[in-house]
């Protein structure tokens, strides 16, 4: 069974009564599957948090359906299973961490004895631990953005959804947060969140959509998403050899030489299959070691996610 | 999950935002300020000192409590939504029929508070002047809680689609308008115009607040009757129970953008 089932989602937003109407979430699908880490990556204003607000009966569609654990959106004991982290989250900030965990767990119809037996274990997990008497309004950015992950997963949710979780983290929070996900999938949770920062999601994402201006553009797993061909390698020779750099010379490839080494880029041809590409390497190597060079470094360079997300958002830009 | 667990949660999350609140702090500071100068206008007042106080301690409960019902009614929900607190709120198990009743229960009991402190405040203030507990006061404050319910909720039905500023506008002139309706209808039964006639008429059956207004009856030690409380208390209820079906109708399917 989908964690999470989108068909054809639309949403219209009017800014104010008499402004016309705006659809910023064209037609979107895509499932989320149990036990995945799904990123749902897009620019500013691409509809992610649009999509997130659908599924959690913030907004309601204007057209398609969505599903989590088989039920419709808002169905009661589908939203028992799911923990929630918002975008740039403001709690109460006269509360303390305990008693913010408290109300938070009270909404779950978490029994007291759940919740305070959870929290010392909660607050550990998300790196809080000391701040339990604290109140919030005394945390910076980065610490709300914890305790809200803590409210999240305190009632040890199936699905966790987080809205650009990374947000006012610095690089070590960033990275606690990535192996919280990691964690939880570990676990056999899902987690599905939003972001734009392309790394966090190559390092720890099993499938992405890519969303901009409302349209979902691709979906899939990283690496089928990244062109599993190779966009160009670099080689370095080791050595200067009159005849191995007549050869390199000869190739169209981009040649630069220095004092110990000679550092080749070559390029696929255009409609050069992946296989082609890789006998031709194969023979640059073999018949530049017969002409007495020595191989250094050789290094394959794939799409990137960067590159995908560029050239997909790139050309929908060129289409708008 | 059980609802009421979830009412208490958010009443007792409400009440310690209102113990955070400098606003409340200074309005309630304000009530008491007045009640103790009471007992000065009273000194000056022919023998009547002791219905002086009484009169400006229950029209200073009344006037704390009817702005701390706008106040809370028109900020507190709109709070939620700007501050985007409800989003993880409306993401629980919970209807958001609760969220609101949720609220308007906490809006309620903050009121109660005030009202009870502010009654302990005002027979302390009295007890200066005379050695014994009026009890006749008590009618006249529970319909003036009675009337702050119907406020409280008028103020959520506006803010469950306005913003605070015209929601507070609206309020307000709901509430100016509940307390001389009953004027206005008397104008309207000496118009010779029908429709000004039927226009004050309906205005006086809807909105009228003038029965929860016993402060005379109880300062003066006039009379109660049964119809005097039970009246305005079912009035008060039921109008209560309109208002916010009315807002559960409008929030139930609001986008929270």
């Amino acid at each position: 069974m989908n964690v999470i089932d989108v068909e054809g989602l639309s949403k219209d937003y009017r800014q104010h009564f008499w402004t016309p109407l705006r659809r910023v979430l064209h037609n979107v699908t895509f499932v989320v599957r149990e036990a995945e880490i799904f990123g749902f990556l897009g620019p500013n204003g691409s509809g992610k948090s649009t999509t997130i607000k659908i599924l959690l009966e913030i907004i309601f569609p204007t057209e398609g359906r969505a599903k989590l654990f088989g039920k419709d959106v808002g169905d009661s004991d589908a939203k028992r299973h799911i923990g929630f982290l918002p975008e740039n989250p403001y709690f109460y900030d006269y509360l303390t961490s305990t008693q913010f965990l408290e109300f938070h767990g009270s909404l779950q119809g978490m029994s007291r004895d759940q919740i305070h037996s959870r929290i010392p274990k909660i607050l550990e997990q998300v790196g809080m631990r000391g701040t339990e008497h604290m109140r919030l309004r005394n945390f910076s950015k980065g610490m709300l953005q914890r305790i809200g992950l803590a409210q999240a997963i305190l009632h040890d949710p199936k699905l966790v959804i987080l809205d650009e979780p990374m947000t006012g983290l610095d690089p070590v929070g960033r990275k606690e947060v990535r192996d919280l996900m990691l964690q939880l999938r570990e676990q056999g949770k899902t987690v599905f969140f939003s972001t734009h920062i392309l790394s966090d999601v190559e390092m720890v994402c099993d499938r992405v959509a890519i969303l901009n201006k409302g349209h979902l553009l691709s979906c899939g797993k990283v690496d089928e998403l990244i062109a599993a061909d190779i966009r160009y390698v670099d080689l370095v020779w080791g050595g200067h050899s009159p005849k191995l750099l007549d050869y390199l010379r000869t190739l169209d490839t981009k040649l630069s030489v220095s004092a110990e080494s000679i550092y080749l880029k070559v390029f696929p041809h255009a409609k050069e299959s992946g296989k082609d590409f890789e006998r031709r390497m194969n023979e640059i190597v073999q018949k530049g070691i017969e002409l007495g060079g020595a191989i250094q470094t050789i290094s394959p360079k794939k799409e990137t996610l960067e590159d995908v997300f560029v050239k997909q958002v790139g050309h929908m830009e060129s289409r708008v | 999950m059980n609802r009421f667990k979830f009412y208490i949660a958010f009443a007792r999350n409400a009440f310690r935002e209102a113990r955070h609140n400098k606003v409340l702090h200074i309005a309630a500071g304000f009530a008491a300020a007045l009640i103790l100068f009471s007992l000065f206008m009273g000194e000056v007042s022919m023998y009547q000192n002791e219905k002086v106080v009484k009169d400006v301690g229950l029209a200073a409960i009344s006037l704390l409590g009817v702005f701390v019902a706008i106040y809370l009614g028109v900020t507190s929900l709109y709070q939620e939504l700007e501050k985007r607190t409800i989003y993880s709120i409306v993401s629980k198990p919970i209807r958001r029929e609760d969220v609101l009743i949720g609220k308007y229960l906490g809006m309620a009991w903050i009121l109660g508070v005030a009202v009870v402190m502010m009654t302990l405040y005002l027979y302390l203030v009295t007890s200066f002047i005379e050695a014994k507990i009026d009890f006749a006061l008590l009618p006249a404050i529970a319909l003036i809680y009675v009337e702050l319910l119907v406020i409280a909720a008028v103020a959520v039905l506006f803010s469950s689609f306005s913003t605070p500023f015209m929601s507070g506008f609206f309020t307000l002139g709901f509430f100016l308008v509940g307390r001389v309706s009953h004027i206005l209808r008397d104008f309207g039964e000496r118009s010779k115009n029908d429709v000004f006639k039927f226009f004050a008429n309906l205005v006086q059956k809807v909105i009228d607040l003038e029965p929860f207004d016993l402060r005379v009856h109880a300062v003066h030690k006039l009379p109660i009757y049964m119809e005097d409380f039970w009246y305005p208390l079912f009035y008060g209820c039921v109008l209560t129970a309109l208002l916010i079906a009315g807002s559960l109708v409008v929030f139930r399917r609001r986008d929270f953008k």
